[in-house]
């Protein structure tokens, strides 16, 4: 019995491994990538706790980036949800979560993937409403013309120039 | 395993063809050339290679704690393949504590380049001291290979042995 549950837990842990060295966010030699599974969330944090504390550190990055790979949203723990708002909200702090501080799991939630397809959290774009005067609106459009971009981009390049 | 260290073998390999590049290139522009780059790989990647390390079976995240010294065009050639290769250099790498008989062992040398990575009873002495809870697992893994040394190291240095033998860390 002891034996079969110790196989069990070795499964567990290899495939949760190699799901994030798959997904670019870990490098582990003794452990082949395994792109196309889902995982619980649980699971991942079971293998956290007891195994390899940096499944916990790349976790909010791969549950950002990857949502659909998780299975078990609606029983997220409510420490790991509150790192979740925080990084979609860009704060810099947060909880810790089994030991890896909140700065490291932003990091890694922030950092560009190997396979450059995924959005970064903070390049995600937001949606704003504002209610301008016409002429505002006018100079706005034709701001944005003269410089072949959209209105977002121009508001975007305005603010953000150094 | 020996397909991460080609891997960071060859992360070396690139380095050092880049290091002479630029350094023909200054050379042609007269120009002085590039100084040797000194790279002292920490970390979890020190792990990685070596055989010892290896056989922890140890996980890595993308980031490289390494002291490099040198020229800054080299440095720069340094961070810029570490990003070709999807890795990232840490820039806090010089604020991680050492043991005072830390001990480095060679890994690729060349007239450009000079890399030595840290002996994984010092890497694992390390992270026992300063990250026990990150590393419990792995430190626990360490002493089962090493023994008493480790022990000894972690020990000398005011780290609490029993805590490695402890179980799963809390949320």
């Amino acid at each position: 019995m002891k034996k079969k549950q110790s196989q069990f837990n070795q499964q567990r842990e290899e495939r949760i491994i190699g799901f994030f060295v798959a997904k670019g966010l870990l490098i582990a030699p003794h452990i082949s990538p395994k792109s196309s599974i889902k995982i619980a969330i649980s699971d991942v944090i079971e293998v956290g706790l007891t195994k390899e504390p940096r499944v916990l550190e790349v976790l909010p990055a791969a549950l950002l980036h990857f949502p659909r790979s998780f299975l078990g949203h609606h029983e997220m723990p409510p420490k790991l949800k509150q790192v979740l708002d925080n990084i979609r909200a860009g704060k810099l702090t947060g909880p810790t979560i089994g030991g890896i501080r909140y700065e490291a799991m932003l990091r890694w939630a922030n950092e560009p993937l190997p396979d450059k397809r995924t959005t970064l959290e903070k390049d995600r774009k937001v949606m704003k409403a504002f209610r301008l005067k016409r002429s505002a609106v006018q100079k706005l459009k034709e701001g944005a013309a003269a410089l072949c971009m959209n209105e977002s981009e121009y508001i975007e390049s305005l603010l953000l120039r150094d | 395993m020996s397909s991460t260290k080609d891997f960071i073998t060859n992360l070396f390999v690139e380095i050092d063809a880049e290091l002479d590049r630029a350094t023909n290139e200054r050379r042609e522009e007269d120009l002085p050339g590039i100084r040797p780059l000194h790279i002292r790989v920490l970390g979890q990647l020190c792990l990685l290679m070596d055989e010892r390390g290896l056989a922890l079976n140890p996980a890595a995240t993308r980031d490289m704690d390494a002291l490099v010294v040198g020229d800054a065009p080299a440095v720069a050639i340094f961070r810029a393949v570490l990003r070709r290769r999807g890795l990232i250099y840490d820039e806090l790498s010089s604020e991680i504590w050492l043991p005072d008989d830390a001990l480095f062992l060679p890994s690729y040398s060349s007239k450009n380049l000079q890399v030595t990575y840290l002996d994984p009873i010092s890497a694992l002495t390390s992270k026992a001291i300063k990250a026990p809870e990150k590393n419990r697992f792995l430190v626990r893994r360490g002493i089962e290979l090493f023994g008493e040394s480790l022990e000894r190291s972690i020990a000398r240095y005011g780290g609490n042995i029993s805590y490695f033998r402890g179980g799963r860390l809390s949320l």
